[in-house]
């Protein structure tokens, strides 16, 4: 039962788990491990981008619950929150995918108890640390301050979490960071944890598997700028023209005294228009970007290697286009990243357009009658996941999907408005004739019918949804014929 | 043994055959050539909706409307049969003619219920049609 920890440091942890959560939905399959434990650790418990992946991995969770152990198909992957994978209750901390801060909400002064410390020392805080990085409120997180995060994440070491996750780490388990190089959170955490948990005198049970676990890093480069207020206007914000700077003396850092790591991942974009600039709370919600979707599959990537594979020396792997657009398609993926995702999220793609714009009209055909679906849409909890999942405003599929088409380096794989079945995957559509009417609703609904003779479930949702798996698949080999 | 199954049958609703002159050509000719003919005719439409329709073809007419079509279309052709078999025996018609071809249209209807709940777990599009019993799945 070897299992994945991954930890999504601040706001761009949050989102790449969003896309890595969006990955496991369509299938995308992810080797070597039984479950993954994301660990959200942002002490911006309002953070908006770190909101909304909770719901959805809390949403994604009872999905995968819905369909049982599979090994493979939409949903299959199990994920679990770090309180429950002890699996007999014993977990005396907080059931959440997401790390208790415990509220800290007091300025980094007081934290750090400025006002009680000798006065040489104060100079030496005075030195380390501008006069806003005191007085800042911590619950906001530390507003791409990693001097201020290295000083207070060090703490969480000695937390009841981290002990439990050390205590329930086994041999074979591996664990991935994904953090951002140019932030605050990102920047601290990702190197004190990892120093914490390769420390051979570190105070944390199970050192000796934790000391030798394989481990992978997502190091994100600047990839956004951020707006900057007008000249005279004191305002509170984060400077991104400090980003590539910050970047650099971390990846000096990293060069001289980050051990420990099988594979880190490098991925990093030319900003385009600068972004709202909200240093934290719940406005910080940026849009879905391409490079967090790409970013999530270096954890697939990861994954793929087998433990001899990855047990020599470290290795470093950096993300390229084949080509440098704009708006990216499956075949500007490398061969390999294209075979690892283009036809799972087209089969996603296909049956959430299904499902949501016609599945309502097949009352009458054999599947949907066959487990009575028109009346388990209405009554059953998990169809109402389900649909939250593809539809919500905030942190579904469809919204997803049209943030990473906001962009000027969009992800445009998939044709987000467009209804008909054989327009939307933009680098393959179907021809179609007189007698040859590509995807349609009867060709789906026939795929749907015939998928579900050979399903024995007569659990709606479950039958409803190995018949998409199916159907979709039908569908995109004979027809699409996507290879 | 045939021809004394399907008398039985329309003369149990119709009564005796009228004219009284033509009685004997009902019970011998008329009553087992239409029984024979609604018999196969039902059966073949009914084949014809699950199996070529919706299991060969996929064409799509899988709805319940689309059975009551059938199931319209094999009324229409019972409710003909006895006026052709009738007068193509040189039997006078007579208000039991008609009689007799409503009956016959009530039986296709039953008869293509029946032979659909039968026969309709072998279609992959229209099993459930026109409804899910009695199968579970």
């Amino acid at each position: 039962m070897a299992k994945l920890f991954v930890f999504g440091i601040g706001g761009t942890g949050s989102r790449v788990i969003r896309s890595l959560v969006m990955l496991m939905a369509a299938g995308v399959k992810i080797q070597n491990c039984d479950k993954i434990v994301p660990i959200i650790i942002d002490p911006d418990t309002q953070n908006g981008d770190m909101n909304r992946t909770v719901e959805l991995l809390k949403t994604y969770k009872h999905l995968h619950d819905g369909l049982g152990r599979r090994e493979e198909g939409f949903f299959h992957t199990d994920i679990s929150t770090l309180s429950s994978i002890a699996g007999d209750g014993t977990g005396k901390i907080r059931d959440s995918f997401v790390y208790d801060f415990g509220g800290i909400n007091k300025p980094f002064k007081d934290h750090v108890g400025y006002n009680q410390l000798d006065i040489d020392s104060q100079a030496l805080v005075d030195l380390l640390f501008t006069p806003e990085n005191l007085s800042n409120s911590l619950d906001v997180g530390f507003r791409g301050s990693p001097n201020v995060g290295s000083v207070v994440l060090n703490e969480i070491i000695d937390s009841p979490e981290m002990r439990f996750f050390a205590s329930n780490f086994q041999a074979g388990d591996r664990i991935f960071f994904v953090s951002s190089i140019f932030g605050g959170t990102g920047a601290a955490g990702f190197p004190l944890l990892l120093k914490n948990f390769k420390d051979v005198h570190t105070t944390l049970p199970n050192a000796a598997s934790l000391n030798s676990a394989l481990t992978g890093a997502m190091v994100v480069l600047p990839y956004f700028s951020l707006e900057q207020p007008a000249a005279g206007v004191q305002a509170d914000f984060i400077d991104s023209n400090a980003f590539t700077t910050k970047a650099k003396d971390a990846l000096s850092y990293y060069q001289h005294h980050l051990g420990g790591v099988n594979a880190v991942y490098y991925m990093g974009d030319t900003p385009d228009k600068p972004l709202e600039n909200n240093p934290g709370r719940a406005s910080q919600k940026n849009d879905a970007h391409l490079v967090e979707l790409l970013s999530a599959l270096a954890i697939v990537d990861f994954m793929d290697y087998s433990d001899n594979e990855l047990s020599g020396a470290e290795v470093y792997h950096e993300f390229g286009l084949r080509e440098d657009v704009s708006h990216v398609q499956f075949s500007h993926l490398d061969q390999e990243t294209r075979d690892r995702v283009a036809k799972q999220l087209i089969r996603f793609h296909y049956f959430e357009r299904y499902y949501t714009a016609h599945m309502p009209d097949d009352a009458q055909a054999a599947y949907a009658k066959g487990v009575d679906l028109t009346s388990a849409l209405r009554n059953e909890p998990i169809f109402k996941e389900l649909n939250k999942f593809l539809t919500h405003p905030d942190f579904g599929y469809q919204t997803w999907l049209k943030e990473l088409n906001r962009k000027d380096r969009t992800f445009a794989a998939l044709n987000i408005n467009e209804t008909d079945f054989n327009r939307m995957v933009a680098d393959k559509q179907i021809e179609t004739g007189f007698l040859n009417k590509g995807i349609h609703q009867g060709a789906f609904v026939k795929e749907l019918n015939r998928a579900s003779e050979s399903i024995s479930d007569r659990d709606a949702y479950k039958a409803t949804i190995k018949a998409f798996e199916a159907a979709t698949e039908a569908l995109v080999d004979s027809k699409l014929k996507y290879a | 043994m045939i021809q004394n199954f399907f008398a039985g049958l329309y003369e149990l609703i119709l009564g005796r055959p009228m004219p009284a002159n033509f009685t004997n050509d009902y019970r011998e000719v008329v009553f087992p050539n239409t029984g024979l003919q609604l018999f196969i005719i039902s059966l073949a439409l009914v084949v014809i909706y699950y199996y070529v329709l919706n299991r060969m073809m996929s064409t799509g007419f899988y709805k319940t409307q689309h059975w009551v079509l059938f199931l319209v279309l094999n009324a229409i052709i019972a409710f003909i049969i006895p006026i052709v078999q009738v007068n193509s025996n040189g039997i006078e018609s007579h208000s039991y003619t008609y009689m007799f071809a409503f009956v016959n249209m009530v039986y296709s209807l039953i008869l293509f219920f029946l032979f659909s709940i039968l026969l309709k777990r072998g279609s992959v599009q229209a099993w459930t049609t026109p409804m899910k019993w009695p199968h579970k799945r």
